[in-house]
């Protein structure tokens, strides 16, 4: 191997490092128009009248716009192909908005300082309407989600799920100990560092075009062109370099405003949220309290186990009905439960909507459910490793919900490792300490997906083509999130190819040049994207060799690619891939190319064991994480570097969903208090632990070079590793997440 | 309506501007002003304080310190002369913001933010300092003394057509100091409670910051710190108690002030106490 297994730094890494790369918000666009977006101070009311005279007086501002004068065409913001059916109940400016932060207006100026000065200009009246801030309280509020006309209620439940199987009330009644508890995790914000922005274009052919970091160009296209009532063909959408998504960027929100504005004014227009907005007005991860109550044998063998998770999606569905099934999915892929009951209810509140998040509602499931493991353990006074290999998934297990192979699936060998690298035993037995400072470890297991096979649409295209300078082209809907992604995709076709992952010209998502395809999402990055990299790099080695074998007169079979050449297998003649370029042109021979589409036809789990070290302060109830291990099974380490770094940013996040983080909407008011930086705590360097990271690389069968996704699933057992480490110096069985120092000494009692 | 920027490198110069009608609004580090927008305004006069010479001194004056109000928190952090002669003042400057902040912004500009978690302000008044301020042409170039305690009680800090130009902070004998601050994370953080310990052994000046508006002088916890720390934590517990009485985090607050306290206790060792 030559590329793939090698820590290759990221092929753009020297160009943001240097800051020559042009973000969207960084490019000059000549007779660039802005808008700027008012939004709702009330978390429900009615907009009963707007007055713009005030902020039209002023030259600079060309245009004042809202629902009366927009269209109102409903959408879903989640939706990502064509046709597709979802429930729709999203405008680019409610008449009624709800949520504080809701899409009210937007201004449109000569420049950004006087469209945000037209803002304050601006008067609305408003009716406020009873807000529903609590999950509880819209529980209550049931009824059909869209009335008879299609108009949506607001009602609940948006989704409700129920799965049984087996006989739960038989596993549980047999059972030596039945343990329940009520874990919930906060509402947090992906928190990336390039905030939300969206150009748009008129072009000459009368379509707009969409320039936005975005998470897959063809959800973007669909979602704006249902917002303005067109076609998709007349929506072009191409996809800029993104600084940080985690999520956050997988569903257009500017987008279809500035589109709209740009074929209104036939002007290019920009739209762009500064911090406080991008925390009020784009997307979260949804909040769940979820019940557990399991029954366990006298050994720690899961008999029976039911599941009950209430999910808070905020103000809009977006993809918030596909929660309670992902949760589920995950939640059973973990164990081998003979018997399971689960209902997975998602309700809308008046607080600001929710959507994908690294995760994408597993590491809500997996908190719950680790943490609720640990409990039991410590309550049958078992050993949570013990107890987690007791009833850990092995390899080719069938996960009970969509009935599919969970493939290689490495997640004993993850705990078993982990325990024995982490020193578990030792650690564990080691005093917690009864003053001060309480020391305690703890650890969570993960299962995740990758990508979104059985669903719809898990397909990709890719060209790869040899270029006259004798490098290759790679022309597909890619979408590198900042992780690297397309680094890993060249380092797999220069393997395939015999060249170096710096030979590959890439050519990111366009929706012109580029097949349809989901996006990056759903860790289906490098499983999907990665191995139809490699058969289409197959294919264009056989082209290759095809033609050089007529250049230079032997059979394909004779010839490989490698060390940047065809050549001979034993020796003999080679040609550097310029020079066949140069060759089949002089003999008028078109360059070799290669088009493929790739679907996937599995979905296998991708595993992981964390293990962490903590100290808490008795007396302050702060928490320091102070040592930490990771444990991956990713079946090949493509870029073993990008893989830490993925693990790195995951546990990051974690430690600040653990310890941290919460958006915390108050429960009257409606008002976000973490509405910026100051205020909503991340983990930052100075928090964090040494990161300790092993692979696990025992080869996915269907993955390219045996391949599995890290992205999502290198966040997803972090916060339950940590509570768990809390709990055990504490001898505490906290559950309310985050753990702020209050509840930390709630917990410890008076004192 | 237009917005001026001026850079004053003489104190006859800033008397002049410090006259103008609006106020002219003053920057010195502008960590506070510049994340602020809404503060600056559209019209008017902005002072750039960063030319005047005598801001940026650091000296022995009158027997005691003096520090000027543009001093940066990462130079006094390090000053081997504020080491010695206001050591809890180094101490606070060194768990201030984070790296970056801390070489931008100012002493002067921590004090006239007033904020309730500024973290030099304990310390300040824990030292017993004096705010040096100068007041615009037409007082005579006339320069104005207080504590800095009852600067802080003023609003807005440091009050019409004034700039603060430094504080004095008076020598005691072998000083021992401490500083200890709990915020959500390590750095940067907003102090939710500081305590700043300072005075000769066994006549230490003990005040609590966040707890309220201003600094407080927590006299009888101070006595008992005094006494040798025994009843010290009690003592803060209640004092918290008394600050903010009603407020959700008083009671996480009451608790987390021992913590604070013990903090203290271990860094001023026990030479300090009796
Ligand atoms: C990320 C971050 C972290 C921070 N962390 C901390 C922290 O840990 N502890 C803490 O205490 N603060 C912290 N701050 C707040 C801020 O850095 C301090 O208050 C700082 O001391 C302000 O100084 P400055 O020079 O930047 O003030 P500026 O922003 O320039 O000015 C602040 C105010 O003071 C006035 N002013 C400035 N100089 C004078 C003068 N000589 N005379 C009269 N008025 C004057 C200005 O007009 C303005 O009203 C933090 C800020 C940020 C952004």
């Amino acid at each position: 191997m030559t590329a793939v297994g090698q820590r290759h730094p990221m092929l753009d890494g020297a160009l943001k490092a240097t800051g020559a790369l042009a973000y969207a918000a960084d490019l000059a666009i000549d007779g660039l128009v802005h808008g700027a977006v008012l939004t709702s101070p009330h978390a429900h009311a009615r907009v009963l009248d707007l007055d713009a005279r005030a902020a039209l007086a002023d030259p600079a501002v060309l245009g004042v716009f809202w629902h009366a004068n927009m269209p109102a065409h409903r959408y879903n913001s989640a939706v990502w192909f064509e046709g597709q059916v979802a429930p729709e109940d999203e405008t680019m400016f409610p008449a009624t908005p709800r949520h504080i932060g809701d899409r009210v207006a937007v201004v449109v100026a000569t420049s950004m300082a006087a469209a945000e000065a037209a803002l304050d200009r601006i008067a609305v009246r408003y009716e406020e309407l009873p807000p529903c801030l609590t999950p509880e309280e819209a529980d209550r509020a049931r009824g059909p989600v869209f009335a008879e006309d299609g108009t949506p209620t607001f009602l609940n439940p948006i989704d409700e799920l129920d799965f049984l199987r087996g006989d739960p009330d038989a596993g549980l009644a047999r059972a030596a100990a039945v343990v329940e508890t009520w874990v919930t995790t906060p509402k947090t914000h992906h928190c990336a560092v390039e905030p939300h922005v969206a150009i748009a274009l008129p072009e000459a052919d009368g379509r707009i075009r969409v320039l936005s970091p975005n998470q897959s160009v063809h959800a973007t296209q669909v979602v704006v062109a249902r917002a303005l009532g067109l076609p998709a063909r007349d929506i072009h959408v191409v996809k800029t370099p993104i600084g940080g998504s985690f999520g956050g960027k997988a569903e257009p929100i500017l987008e279809p405003i500035a589109a709209e504005l740009a074929r209104r004014l036939a002007r290019p227009v920009r739209l762009a949220y500064d911090r406080r907005r991008t925390f009020t007005s784009t997307r979260m991860r949804a909040s769940a309290r979820v019940r557990i109550r399991t029954g366990f044998d006298a050994g720690g063998r899961i008999l029976a186990r039911e599941t009950e998770t209430l999910i808070d999606i905020g103000a809009y569905i977006t993809g918030g009905n596909w929660l309670p099934g992902s949760m589920l999915q995950r939640h059973v892929r973990l164990y081998a439960i003979p018997a399971e009951r689960y209902r997975g209810r998602a309700v809308y509140t008046n607080t600001p909507p929710t959507g994908a998040f690294r995760g994408y509602g597993s590491p809500q499931i997996n908190a719950a459910g680790e943490i609720h493991l640990d409990i039991a353990a410590a309550r049958m006074g078992h050993d949570p490793v013990a107890l987690r290999l007791a009833n850990a998934v092995g390899p080719g297990a069938i996960e009970p919900y969509s009935g599919l192979d969970v493939g290689n699936a490495r997640l004993r060998e993850c705990i078993a490792e982990g325990a024995a690298a982490f020193g578990w035993a030792a650690r564990r037995a080691a005093p917690t300490g009864p003053g001060r400072l309480r020391r305690g470890v703890g650890m969570a297991a993960a299962a995740h997906i990758n990508g979104c096979y059985p669903g719809s649409d898990e397909a990709t295209t890719m060209t790869l083509a040899l270029r006259p300078d004798g490098r290759v082209r790679m022309v597909s809907a890619l979408h590198d999130l900042g992780c690297g992604s397309n680094t890993t995709l060249a380092q797999i076709a220069a393997e395939v190819l015999g060249v170096t992952p710096a030979s590959l010209e890439i050519v990111e998502a366009d929706t012109d040049l580029c097949g349809y395809d989901l996006g990056t999402r759903a860790s289906r990055m490098t499983y999907a994207q990665g191995e139809a990299t490699r058969r289409t790099a197959l294919a264009l080695g056989e082209a290759m060799r095809t033609a050089a074998g007529l250049v230079l007169n032997r059979g394909a079979g004779d010839l490989v690619c490698e060390g940047g050449a065809v050549r001979d297998r034993d020796g003999g003649a080679r040609l550097g891939f310029a020079e066949l370029a140069r060759e089949l042109g002089r003999a008028a021979i078109a360059l070799p190319a290669a088009t493929l589409t790739h679907t996937a036809t599995a979905n296998p789990s991708s595993h992981a064991a964390h293990f962490a070290a903590v100290t808490v302060d008795a007396l302050t109830g702060r928490v320091r994480v102070t040592d930490y291990l990771a444990v991956h099974d990713i079946g090949r380490a493509i870029n073993p570097m990008l893989v830490e770094g993925q693990i790195h940013g995951g546990v990051q996040i974690g430690i600040g969903m653990a310890l941290f983080e919460d958006v915390a909407n108050d429960p009257v008011s409606g008002r976000m208090e973490g509405r910026s930086l100051a205020r909503y705590i991340l983990a930052n360097s100075l928090e964090m632990p040494p990161v300790a990271v092993r692979l696990i690389e025992a080869g996915e069968p269907t993955g390219p070079f045996g391949a599995k996704a890290v992205g999502e699933i290198a966040t997803i057992p972090v916060a339950a590793a940590v509570v768990n480490a809390v709990n055990h110096a504490l001898g505490s069985e906290l559950t309310h997440l985050p753990l702020v120092p209050e509840r930390v000494l709630a917990a410890l009692g008076e004192g | 309506m237009t917005l001026a920027l001026v850079s004053p490198s003489a104190r006859r110069d800033l008397e002049v501007v410090l006259g103008a009608d609006p106020a002219p609004v003053l920057i010195a580090g502008g960590t506070d002003l510049l994340i602020a927008p809404a503060r600056l305004p559209a019209a008017g006069i902005i002072v750039d304080l960063s030319r005047l010479a005598e801001l940026s001194v650091i000296d022995e004056r009158e027997g005691g310190l003096f520090v000027g109000a543009a001093v940066t928190v990462a130079r006094l952090a390090r000053e081997p002369l504020v080491h010695r002669l206001a050591p809890v003042l180094a101490l606070a400057a060194d768990d201030f913001g984070s790296v970056q902040i801390r070489n931008r912004a100012t002493i002067g500009g921590n004090i006239a933010n007033a904020a309730a978690a500024a973290d030099l302000a304990p310390a300040l008044v824990a030292a017993g300092a004096e705010a040096v301020l100068w007041t615009a042409a037409g007082g005579g170039g006339a320069e104005e003394r207080l504590a800095v305690a009852a600067l802080l009680a003023r609003r807005p800090v440091p009050g019409r057509g004034r700039a603060i130009a430094g504080f004095l902070l008076p020598r005691v004998a072998a000083p021992r100091a401490a500083f200890v601050k709990l915020g959500r994370r390590q750095e940067p953080a907003i102090a939710r409670l500081t305590l700043a310990a300072t005075g000769p052994a066994g006549a230490l000046a003990l005040v609590a910051g966040a707890i309220g508006p201003a600094p407080q002088r927590l006299a009888a916890a101070e006595a008992a710190l005094n006494a040798g720390g025994a009843g010290l934590l009690a003592a803060l517990a209640a004092a918290v108690g008394e600050a903010i009485p009603g407020r959700a985090s008083a009671a996480y607050k009451a608790r987390a002030i021992r913590g604070l306290g013990a903090d203290l206790l271990e860094r001023l060792g026990t030479e300090a106490l009796p």
